[in-house]
């Protein structure tokens, strides 16, 4: 049976296990930024298991933005874990003795730097609380450690776009399953950065301010949404579930406008949500018409045909219910931020207090609107994907025929 | 037919699809210039205070810390405690909107803050608009989150212990000799750099020295104005005695004293000297200094020296957490001098008292102090008392 797949079950699994975890880790992110505690612990690198070692020391009932920050930082470490035997397990049964060999050798070189690099950054960070503590105890002769290791980065850096070359590399050749070893390559860059940007968001704060925690906030919606991609890819759909040539003209770039309209709206959604800029409150609102429009008429298109209502309905359907929520939402969401009276009126609404339901909403806003990038992503994948336009389904068992599923014609 | 008009749909839609990654790259770069902007809002004013003025606090201790979200509760229950507050919300209205005025005019916008004139410096500090204008751009991104745009203390991330209200003018850490509850230039470029070790205040030990010096002189800005602010409302109180002939003038006036007490703090405490102990001579010390702990009632508040968790209101009406003497991270140094100086003045907002003592012994009380963290450096005897477990009786 796996031999005429072109990605084992293992993989998929994983695959499903690391978008699940990463839902995890959203929530946690977007209850850290909804509760302002995002620099409860303004120390970086930590431990993983921080809190398991540490927690009884602190009052976690006082302090919840510790709790909570640490629990993203630990959630975070699992992702990373899940993405780097994802990227793994996909590149070792790749078919191509060659491609499998430059895939895993720079996937394992990247994670020994990278952890290295981890490393250095704990010294450069002890570093500075030991000089700090040596001030307080009147020693002024401790010099500033390097705050960047640089040699390590730079390490990183190549060995990161050695998988991205491998990974490029991968795309171009037509074996069978190319896709998921491809973004399972991509996805592990992806989430090191993002674990880095979420690193020096807290490690930068006092050069940057909050300015990171936007791009943080930001890349996460973009490494989820590759992320979903990874399992739709490497299931083997059935040949009923492939769009007729002529549906795909119709709604190819419709689907792409959906994504697209629903990034800047997230870029809006992450601009308000951090600085509460009033350029962005408007084009957040004025976004919001544009991606239901285009999602509105992405759906009047697909439903007119039998082929886009079977193979599309249900993911058309759900991302409809989707903005219904959404929208509700968005409203509570903005009333709770930006309405405002008594002393919590004097102050601007970035100041204001934010009460466990007010968090909770924006919270919910935020993991909805992820799952509508996401299932706009899944959903023109769906549409782009191609199988063999002259081939037999007779042949449709065959591991050539598979390899055509894998084709996704972007 | 079905195919020309799908045709002409996909040509429409092509162009609906550049359109909107036309507007993608558009709403980037927009994106990079909305959320690079560093000031306050140039409409934004400082808020009226509306939180109660603590005079005297409830005679029972606290027994735990308020929930940071339920702070507003925690303070308005104050008063059926038995404290003794001012709320400005008591003063006629007419009153508080000229008050608004005076200090809006005498102290500016959080954008574009200014002192009133004559205050112009402390020590080498410039306090002039510019450098007001630049600690004010670098406060709202990295300290008003937890420090509030007003300075209140009351920011969106305050957690425990709560960030410090700079608006009554009293510090912690202070190395002057006036001992007026301002600190130095230097005390509090220390503590923004190194940050409070155990409290949430974290360094900033990667900020050019021009920016750090901004923070300072703005943190003297929000200091002074809601100090002027308190006054006034304490003094325009319906019940208070005094009387007020006019805002702007008193402000002016309220003003001058809190700078004079600025200068007046920048002169530094004579360091305190004492001789380096070693082997039986510290043993001898340490052991002279336990039995000075035991005989000045710290164990009274510092409950088995502080290994049991304890809170005492502070001068801000807030429960504050008892320092726990056997860890090693102090908030406000552990260097001999800075020991000393706890002792002989006291650590005045979180009413620990100031202890007559010789320099000898206050020496001597400070090698215990040094040592008690590190069980290894205590005489036997002394250890054994020490680490008896917090609640247990001696046998
Ligand atoms: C994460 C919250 C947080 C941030 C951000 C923060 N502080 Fe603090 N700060 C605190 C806390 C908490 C204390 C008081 C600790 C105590 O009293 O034990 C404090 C105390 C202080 C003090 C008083 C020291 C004394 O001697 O009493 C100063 C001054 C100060 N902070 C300045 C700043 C400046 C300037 C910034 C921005 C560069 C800043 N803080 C950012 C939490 C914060
Ligand atoms: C009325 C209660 C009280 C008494 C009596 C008292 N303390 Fe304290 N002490 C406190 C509180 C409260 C703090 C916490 C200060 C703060 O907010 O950081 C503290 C803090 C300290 C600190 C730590 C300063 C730091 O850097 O963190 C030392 C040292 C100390 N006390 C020593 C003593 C000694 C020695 C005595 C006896 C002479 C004593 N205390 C008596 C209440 C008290």
């Amino acid at each position: 049976m796996n031999s005429i797949r072109p990605i084992a079950w293992p993989v998929r699994s994983l695959a499903l296990l690391t978008v699940l975890a990463t839902v995890v880790l959203l929530t946690l992110g977007a209850l850290t930024t909804s509760f302002r505690a995002g620099m409860a612990d303004p120390v970086w690198p930590t431990e993983p298991w921080f809190l398991v070692v540490n927690g009884h020391k602190y009052n976690l009932e006082q302090h919840r933005g510790f709790l909570l920050e640490h629990t993203h930082r630990a959630a975070g470490f699992s992702v990373g874990i899940l993405a780097s035997l994802l990227a793994v397990s996909a590149w070792s049964a790749g078919p191509n003795i060659n491609s499998r060999l430059f895939g895993l050798v720079s996937i394992v070189a990247l994670l020994a730097v990278y952890g290295g690099f981890h490393r250095e950054m704990h010294v450069a960070s002890d570093g500075r609380i030991a000089r700090q503590i040596a001030l307080q105890e009147g020693r002024i002769d401790v010099p500033q450690p390097e705050v960047f290791p640089l040699e390590s980065g730079i390490a990183t850096a190549v060995c990161a776009a050695l998988v991205l070359l491998a990974s490029g590399a991968h795309l171009a050749t037509n074996q069978p399953g190319k896709w998921v070893r491809a973004l399972a390559g991509i996805l592990l860059v992806c989430v090191m950065l993002q674990g880095l940007l979420g690193g020096y968001r807290v490690y930068l704060d006092q050069l940057l301010g909050p300015e990171l925690s936007q791009v943080h906030g930001t890349f996460a919606q973009v490494v989820f949404a590759t992320m979903c991609c990874v399992p739709v890819l490497a299931a083997v759909p059935s040949p009923e579930r492939q769009l007729p040539e002529c549906e795909r003209s119709r709604l190819g770039w419709l689907s792409l406008a959906l994504v697209a309209a629903v990034f800047v709206q997230l870029v809006w959604g992450v601009i308000v949500r951090h600085t509460a800029s009033p350029l962005a409150q408007r084009l957040h609102m004025l976004t919001a018409f544009a991606v239901v429009g285009i999602g509105v008429w992405l759906a009047a298109r697909a439903f007119s045909s039998p082929a886009g209502r079977r193979v599309l309905g249900f993911n058309i359907g759900h991302l409809l219910l989707m903005f219904v929520f959404q929208l509700v939402l968005g409203v509570e969401a903005y009333l709770g931020k930006f309405a405002a009276f008594g002393p919590q009126g004097d102050v601007s609404p970035m100041a204001r207090r934010v009460t466990e339901e007010a968090g909770v909403i924006r919270t919910l806003h935020v993991l909805i609107g992820t799952a509508i990038l996401a299932s706009s992503v899944v959903l023109a994948v769906r549409v782009w994907r191609r199988a063999a336009p002259n081939r037999s389904i007779s042949e449709s068992h065959s591991l050539e025929r598979i390899d055509e599923y894998e084709t996704v014609a972007v | 037919m079905i195919s020309r008009f799908a045709k002409q749909c996909g040509g429409v839609t092509i162009r609906a699809t550049e359109l909107c990654l036309a507007f993608v790259l558009c709403a980037s770069a927009v994106g990079c210039g909305v959320s690079s902007d560093d000031g306050y809002d140039p409409h934004l004013r400082y808020a009226n205070r509306s939180d109660p003025i603590v005079i005297s606090v409830p005679a029972n201790q606290p027994t735990t810390a308020p929930d940071p979200l339920k702070l507003d509760e925690f303070l308005s229950a104050l008063p059926s405690l038995g404290a003794k507050v001012v709320l400005p919300a008591e003063l006629p209205l007419a009153q508080r909107d000229q008050l608004k005025q005076s200090l809006d005019a005498l102290f500016g916008t959080p954008a574009v803050p200014i002192l009133p004139e004559g205050i112009a410096a402390v020590g080498t500090l410039s306090l002039d608009a510019e450098m007001l204008a630049k600690g004010s751009a670098s406060y709202r991104i990295r300290c008003s989150s937890c420090h509030g745009m007003a300075g209140d203390g009351k920011g969106v991330s305050a957690g425990f212990p709560f960030p410090r209200d700079f608006r009554s003018g009293q510090f912690k850490r202070i190395t002057g000799v006036a001992q007026n509850g301002k600190p130095r230039i230097a005390d509090m470029k220390r503590v923004i750099r190194g940050g409070i070790p155990g409290t949430s205040m974290p360094l900033f030990d990667l900020l050019p020295e021009d920016n750090v010096d901004a923070l300072a002189a703005y943190v003297i800005h929000l200091s002074i104005r809601g100090e002027v602010e308190a006054t006034l409302i304490r003094r325009l109180h319906p019940d208070s005695e005094e009387d007020v002939a006019d805002i702007t003038t008193t402000a002016r006036v309220i003003a001058a004293k809190s700078h004079r007490q600025w200068l007046e703090a920048q002169l530094p405490d004579a360091t305190h000297s004492q001789p380096v102990l070693e082997g039986g001579m510290l043993a001898q010390s340490v052991r002279q200094g336990h039995v000075l702990f035991k005989a000045n009632a710290c164990l009274s508040c510092h409950e088995a020296y502080g290994k049991t968790t304890t809170y005492r209101y502070d001068a801000w009406g807030l429960p504050n957490k008892v320092q726990n003497l056997t860890q090693p991270e102090y908030h406000w140094g552990r260097e001999p001098a800075d020991l000393a100086r706890h002792l002989r003045h006291g650590i005045k907002p979180a009413n620990m008292p100031a202890v007559q003592m010789k320099e000898s012994d206050i020496a001597d009380l400070v090698n215990f102090l040094r040592a008690l963290p590190f069980p290894a450096q205590l005489p036997a005897d002394v250890r054994s008392e020490v680490e008896r477990p917090a609640t247990g009786r001696s046998p």
